[in-house]
Protein backbone atom coordinates (compact mmCIF):
# COMPACT_ATOMS: atom_id res chain seq x y z
CA UNK A 1 0.00 0.00 0.00
CA UNK A 2 1.25 3.46 -0.85
CA UNK A 3 0.24 4.83 2.51
CA UNK A 4 2.38 2.25 4.22
CA UNK A 5 5.52 3.29 2.37
CA UNK A 6 5.09 6.82 3.55
CA UNK A 7 4.59 5.84 7.16
CA UNK A 8 7.57 3.55 7.06
CA UNK A 9 9.90 6.10 5.57
CA UNK A 10 8.83 8.78 7.99
CA UNK A 11 8.36 6.74 11.14
CA UNK A 12 11.16 4.25 10.79
CA UNK A 13 13.68 5.79 8.45
CA UNK A 14 12.97 9.16 10.03
CA UNK A 15 13.07 10.90 6.71
CA UNK A 16 11.70 14.38 6.39
CA UNK A 17 8.66 15.02 4.17
CA UNK A 18 10.98 16.43 1.59
CA UNK A 19 13.25 13.38 1.50
CA UNK A 20 10.28 11.06 1.40
CA UNK A 21 8.80 12.91 -1.54
CA UNK A 22 12.09 12.67 -3.42
CA UNK A 23 12.58 9.02 -2.58
CA UNK A 24 9.17 8.03 -3.81
CA UNK A 25 9.17 10.62 -6.59
CA UNK A 26 5.81 12.06 -5.56
CA UNK A 27 4.82 15.63 -4.66
CA UNK A 28 5.19 16.64 -1.03
CA UNK A 29 1.44 17.28 -0.82
CA UNK A 30 0.85 13.65 -1.69
CA UNK A 31 3.25 12.59 1.03
CA UNK A 32 1.30 14.63 3.53
CA UNK A 33 -2.12 13.40 2.51
CA UNK A 34 -1.02 9.78 2.41
CA UNK A 35 0.55 10.13 5.82
CA UNK A 36 -2.62 11.67 7.22
CA UNK A 37 -4.79 8.91 5.81
CA UNK A 38 -2.42 6.17 6.93
CA UNK A 39 -2.17 7.39 10.48
CA UNK A 40 -5.89 7.88 10.77
CA UNK A 41 -6.50 4.40 9.45
CA UNK A 42 -4.04 2.90 11.86
CA UNK A 43 -5.69 4.76 14.70
CA UNK A 44 -9.12 3.49 13.73
CA UNK A 45 -7.82 -0.05 13.32
CA UNK A 46 -6.15 -0.05 16.69
CA UNK A 47 -9.09 1.63 18.37
CA UNK A 48 -11.38 -1.10 17.09
CA UNK A 49 -9.10 -3.71 18.42
CA UNK A 50 -8.51 -2.29 21.84
CA UNK A 51 -12.12 -1.71 22.78
CA UNK A 52 -12.85 -4.53 25.16
CA UNK A 53 -9.32 -5.87 25.32
CA UNK A 54 -7.88 -3.06 27.39
CA UNK A 55 -5.23 -1.45 25.23
CA UNK A 56 -2.79 -4.30 24.94
CA UNK A 57 -1.48 -3.02 21.63
CA UNK A 58 0.06 0.10 22.98
CA UNK A 59 3.50 -0.34 24.39
CA UNK B 1 -9.04 33.23 18.66
CA UNK B 2 -8.98 33.82 14.98
CA UNK B 3 -7.16 30.96 13.43
CA UNK B 4 -7.06 29.75 9.91
CA UNK B 5 -8.71 26.38 9.59
CA UNK B 6 -6.30 23.54 10.26
CA UNK B 7 -6.18 20.78 7.68
CA UNK B 8 -5.64 17.12 8.46
CA UNK B 9 -2.28 17.22 6.74
CA UNK B 10 -1.21 20.15 8.82
CA UNK B 11 -1.95 18.26 11.99
CA UNK B 12 0.47 15.55 10.94
CA UNK B 13 3.03 18.04 9.82
CA UNK B 14 2.65 19.55 13.28
CA UNK B 15 3.42 16.20 14.90
CA UNK B 16 6.49 15.82 12.74
CA UNK B 17 7.62 19.39 13.31
CA UNK B 18 7.51 20.15 9.61
CA UNK B 19 5.57 23.40 9.81
CA UNK B 20 6.84 26.92 9.86
CA UNK B 21 7.47 27.97 13.48
CA UNK B 22 4.63 30.48 13.65
CA UNK B 23 2.08 28.00 12.30
CA UNK B 24 3.43 25.40 14.70
CA UNK B 25 2.72 27.83 17.56
CA UNK B 26 -0.77 28.63 16.26
CA UNK B 27 -1.71 24.99 16.20
CA UNK B 28 -0.25 24.42 19.61
CA UNK B 29 -2.41 27.21 20.95
CA UNK B 30 -5.45 25.73 19.27
CA UNK B 31 -4.77 22.30 20.75
CA UNK B 32 -4.74 23.75 24.23
CA UNK B 33 -8.42 24.49 23.79
CA UNK B 34 -9.32 21.19 22.18
CA UNK B 35 -8.78 18.12 24.36
CA UNK B 36 -10.39 15.91 21.74
CA UNK B 37 -7.89 16.84 19.08
CA UNK B 38 -5.05 16.57 21.54
CA UNK B 39 -6.12 13.04 22.37
CA UNK B 40 -6.22 12.12 18.70
CA UNK B 41 -2.73 13.45 18.06
CA UNK B 42 -1.48 11.59 21.11
CA UNK B 43 -2.91 8.41 19.66
CA UNK B 44 -1.00 8.99 16.41
CA UNK B 45 2.18 9.49 18.36
CA UNK B 46 1.63 6.40 20.48
CA UNK B 47 1.05 4.22 17.46
CA UNK B 48 4.11 5.53 15.80
CA UNK B 49 6.17 4.86 18.91
CA UNK B 50 4.82 1.33 19.02
CA UNK B 51 5.76 0.89 15.38
CA UNK B 52 9.25 2.10 16.05
CA UNK B 53 9.65 0.00 19.16
CA UNK B 54 8.79 -3.02 17.09
CA UNK B 55 10.81 -2.38 13.97
CA UNK B 56 13.76 -0.27 14.99
CA UNK B 57 15.82 -3.31 15.92
CA UNK B 58 15.36 -4.56 12.37
CA UNK B 59 16.08 -1.24 10.73
CA UNK B 60 19.30 -0.77 12.65
CA UNK B 61 20.60 -4.26 12.04
CA UNK B 62 23.85 -4.15 10.22
CA UNK B 63 23.66 -5.40 6.69
CA UNK B 64 25.57 -8.67 6.33
CA UNK B 65 28.82 -8.30 4.41
CA UNK B 66 27.86 -10.79 1.78
CA UNK B 67 24.93 -8.59 0.77
CA UNK B 68 27.01 -5.45 0.63
CA UNK B 69 29.49 -6.96 -1.73
CA UNK B 70 26.96 -7.73 -4.38
CA UNK B 71 27.57 -4.83 -6.72
CA UNK B 72 25.64 -2.57 -4.39
CA UNK B 73 27.85 0.26 -5.49
CA UNK B 74 26.46 0.08 -8.99
CA UNK B 75 22.86 0.59 -7.87
CA UNK B 76 21.74 4.22 -7.95
CA UNK B 77 20.94 5.70 -4.59
CA UNK B 78 17.31 6.36 -5.35
CA UNK B 79 16.76 2.76 -6.33
CA UNK B 80 18.37 1.67 -3.14
CA UNK B 81 15.94 3.78 -1.16
CA UNK B 82 13.17 2.29 -3.20
CA UNK B 83 14.45 -1.16 -2.33
CA UNK B 84 14.55 -0.24 1.32
CA UNK B 85 11.02 1.06 1.06
CA UNK B 86 9.94 -2.12 -0.63
CA UNK B 87 11.43 -4.34 2.01
CA UNK B 88 10.05 -2.19 4.75
CA UNK B 89 6.65 -2.37 3.15
CA UNK B 90 6.93 -6.14 3.20
CA UNK B 91 8.12 -6.10 6.78
CA UNK B 92 5.34 -3.72 7.61
CA UNK B 93 2.81 -5.96 5.98
CA UNK B 94 4.09 -8.88 7.99
CA UNK B 95 4.16 -6.78 11.12
CA UNK B 96 0.66 -5.54 10.65
CA UNK B 97 -0.48 -9.04 10.10
CA UNK B 98 1.32 -10.25 13.18
CA UNK B 99 0.73 -7.40 15.53
CA UNK B 100 -2.08 -9.22 17.26
CA UNK B 101 0.09 -12.20 18.03
CA UNK B 102 1.54 -10.98 21.32
CA UNK B 103 5.26 -10.96 21.92
CA UNK B 104 7.57 -10.99 18.95
CA UNK B 105 8.84 -14.47 18.48
CA UNK B 106 12.36 -15.29 19.38
CA UNK B 107 14.54 -14.79 16.37
CA UNK B 108 15.71 -18.01 14.78
CA UNK B 109 18.82 -16.83 13.09
CA UNK B 110 19.30 -19.22 10.21
CA UNK B 111 18.53 -19.51 6.52
CA UNK B 112 15.04 -20.54 5.49
CA UNK B 113 15.97 -24.08 4.65
CA UNK B 114 17.47 -24.69 8.08
CA UNK B 115 14.32 -23.26 9.61
CA UNK B 116 12.28 -25.67 7.51
CA UNK B 117 14.40 -28.46 8.90
CA UNK B 118 13.66 -27.37 12.46
CA UNK B 119 9.96 -27.11 11.73
CA UNK B 120 9.91 -30.53 10.08
CA UNK B 121 11.64 -31.94 13.13
CA UNK B 122 9.07 -30.37 15.42
CA UNK B 123 6.23 -31.71 13.29
CA UNK B 124 7.31 -35.29 12.72
CA UNK B 125 9.52 -36.32 15.62
CA UNK B 126 6.63 -36.55 18.13
CA UNK B 127 4.64 -38.81 15.77
CA UNK B 128 3.88 -42.17 17.32
CA UNK B 129 2.17 -44.03 14.51
CA UNK B 130 3.52 -42.36 11.37
CA UNK B 131 6.89 -40.84 12.10
CA UNK B 132 8.22 -41.83 8.67
CA UNK B 133 6.84 -42.73 5.29
CA UNK B 134 9.28 -45.53 4.61
CA UNK B 135 10.73 -47.47 7.51
CA UNK B 136 14.29 -48.59 8.11
CA UNK B 137 13.28 -52.14 7.17
CA UNK B 138 13.11 -50.95 3.56
CA UNK B 139 16.28 -48.95 3.64
CA UNK B 140 17.33 -49.81 0.09
CA UNK B 141 14.00 -48.66 -1.26
CA UNK B 142 14.08 -45.53 0.92
CA UNK B 143 17.44 -44.42 -0.37
CA UNK B 144 16.64 -45.17 -3.99
CA UNK B 145 13.32 -43.37 -3.81
CA UNK B 146 14.60 -40.22 -2.10
CA UNK B 147 17.71 -40.07 -4.30
CA UNK B 148 15.46 -40.13 -7.31
CA UNK B 149 13.13 -37.47 -6.02
CA UNK B 150 15.91 -35.13 -4.93
CA UNK B 151 17.97 -35.83 -8.01
CA UNK B 152 21.07 -36.49 -5.95
CA UNK B 153 22.96 -39.52 -4.77
CA UNK B 154 21.96 -39.72 -1.14
CA UNK B 155 23.55 -41.84 1.50
CA UNK B 156 22.11 -42.60 4.88
CA UNK B 157 24.62 -42.20 7.70
CA UNK B 158 24.66 -45.07 10.19
CA UNK B 159 24.61 -43.74 13.71
CA UNK B 160 24.26 -46.98 15.63
CA UNK B 161 27.70 -46.52 17.13
CA UNK B 162 26.40 -43.37 18.78
CA UNK B 163 23.29 -45.09 20.01
CA UNK B 164 20.91 -43.83 17.34
CA UNK B 165 19.27 -46.27 15.00
CA UNK B 166 17.47 -45.36 11.79
CA UNK B 167 13.69 -45.15 12.01
CA UNK B 168 13.15 -44.31 8.36
CA UNK B 169 12.61 -41.29 6.17
CA UNK B 170 10.16 -39.17 4.30
CA UNK B 171 9.89 -36.76 1.43
CA UNK B 172 9.23 -33.11 2.27
CA UNK B 173 8.51 -30.00 0.25
CA UNK B 174 11.53 -27.71 0.08
CA UNK B 175 11.80 -24.16 -1.21
CA UNK B 176 12.16 -25.05 -4.88
CA UNK B 177 12.68 -28.77 -4.89
CA UNK B 178 11.81 -31.73 -2.70
CA UNK B 179 13.81 -32.34 0.43
CA UNK B 180 14.30 -35.48 2.50
CA UNK B 181 14.14 -36.18 6.19
CA UNK B 182 15.75 -39.15 7.90
CA UNK B 183 14.78 -39.96 11.43
CA UNK B 184 16.83 -41.69 14.09
CA UNK B 185 16.08 -42.61 17.66
CA UNK B 186 17.99 -43.89 20.65
CA UNK B 187 16.98 -46.52 23.17
CA UNK B 188 15.00 -44.02 25.20
CA UNK B 189 13.03 -42.91 22.18
CA UNK B 190 14.87 -39.60 21.86
CA UNK B 191 14.70 -38.66 18.19
CA UNK B 192 17.00 -36.84 15.82
CA UNK B 193 16.20 -35.86 12.27
CA UNK B 194 18.58 -35.24 9.43
CA UNK B 195 17.18 -32.94 6.78
CA UNK B 196 18.75 -33.04 3.35
CA UNK B 197 18.13 -30.74 0.44
CA UNK B 198 19.90 -30.16 -2.82
CA UNK B 199 21.81 -26.97 -2.99
CA UNK B 200 22.85 -26.60 -6.60
CA UNK B 201 23.63 -22.93 -6.62
CA UNK B 202 26.29 -23.28 -3.95
CA UNK B 203 28.70 -26.05 -4.68
CA UNK B 204 30.89 -25.45 -1.70
CA UNK B 205 31.33 -26.44 1.89
CA UNK B 206 30.56 -24.51 5.00
CA UNK B 207 31.40 -25.07 8.62
CA UNK B 208 28.76 -26.29 11.04
CA UNK B 209 26.40 -23.55 12.02
CA UNK B 210 24.13 -23.67 15.00
CA UNK B 211 20.63 -22.37 15.57
CA UNK B 212 18.00 -22.96 18.17
CA UNK B 213 14.26 -22.60 18.15
CA UNK B 214 12.72 -23.26 21.52
CA UNK B 215 14.00 -26.66 22.58
CA UNK B 216 14.92 -27.74 19.05
CA UNK B 217 18.62 -27.34 18.33
CA UNK B 218 19.95 -27.51 14.81
CA UNK B 219 23.39 -27.88 13.32
CA UNK B 220 23.38 -27.17 9.62
CA UNK B 221 26.00 -27.11 6.93
CA UNK B 222 26.51 -27.32 3.21
CA UNK B 223 28.49 -30.12 1.74
CA UNK B 224 29.09 -30.33 -2.01
CA UNK B 225 25.70 -29.50 -3.37
CA UNK B 226 23.74 -30.75 -0.40
CA UNK B 227 22.40 -28.75 2.49
CA UNK B 228 22.22 -30.83 5.65
CA UNK B 229 20.58 -29.98 8.94
CA UNK B 230 20.61 -32.19 12.00
CA UNK B 231 17.88 -31.33 14.49
CA UNK B 232 17.19 -32.68 17.92
CA UNK B 233 16.07 -31.82 21.39
CA UNK B 234 19.30 -32.92 22.97
CA UNK B 235 22.28 -31.02 24.35
CA UNK B 236 24.37 -28.98 22.00
CA UNK B 237 27.53 -31.02 22.59
CA UNK B 238 25.85 -34.30 21.90
CA UNK B 239 24.17 -32.94 18.80
CA UNK B 240 27.52 -31.70 17.57
CA UNK B 241 29.03 -35.12 18.18
CA UNK B 242 26.35 -36.69 15.99
CA UNK B 243 26.66 -33.99 13.33
CA UNK B 244 30.39 -34.61 13.16
CA UNK B 245 29.78 -38.33 12.71
CA UNK B 246 27.29 -37.62 9.92
CA UNK B 247 29.78 -35.38 8.19
CA UNK B 248 32.57 -37.93 8.47
CA UNK B 249 30.44 -40.72 7.11
CA UNK B 250 29.43 -38.66 4.10
CA UNK B 251 33.05 -37.67 3.50
CA UNK B 252 35.00 -40.89 4.06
Amino acid sequence: LEQRQVVLLIALERMSYDETAKTLAIPIGTVMSRLARARERLRVMLADESTGTSLKVVK
Amino acid sequence: MSIQKISESELHAYIDGELAPERQREIEAHLASSPELTERLDAYRRHEDALRARFDPVVSETVPDRLLHRRMAAVPRVLRYAAVAGWLALGGAAGWYLHGTKAAEQAFDAPTWARRAAVAHAVYSPEVRHPVEVGADQEAHLIAWLSKRLGADLRIPQLNALGYSLVGGRLLPGEQAPAAQFMYQDARGQRLTLYVRTNREQNRETAFRFAQDGSVRVFYWIDRGLGLALSGEIGREELLRVATAVYQQLNP
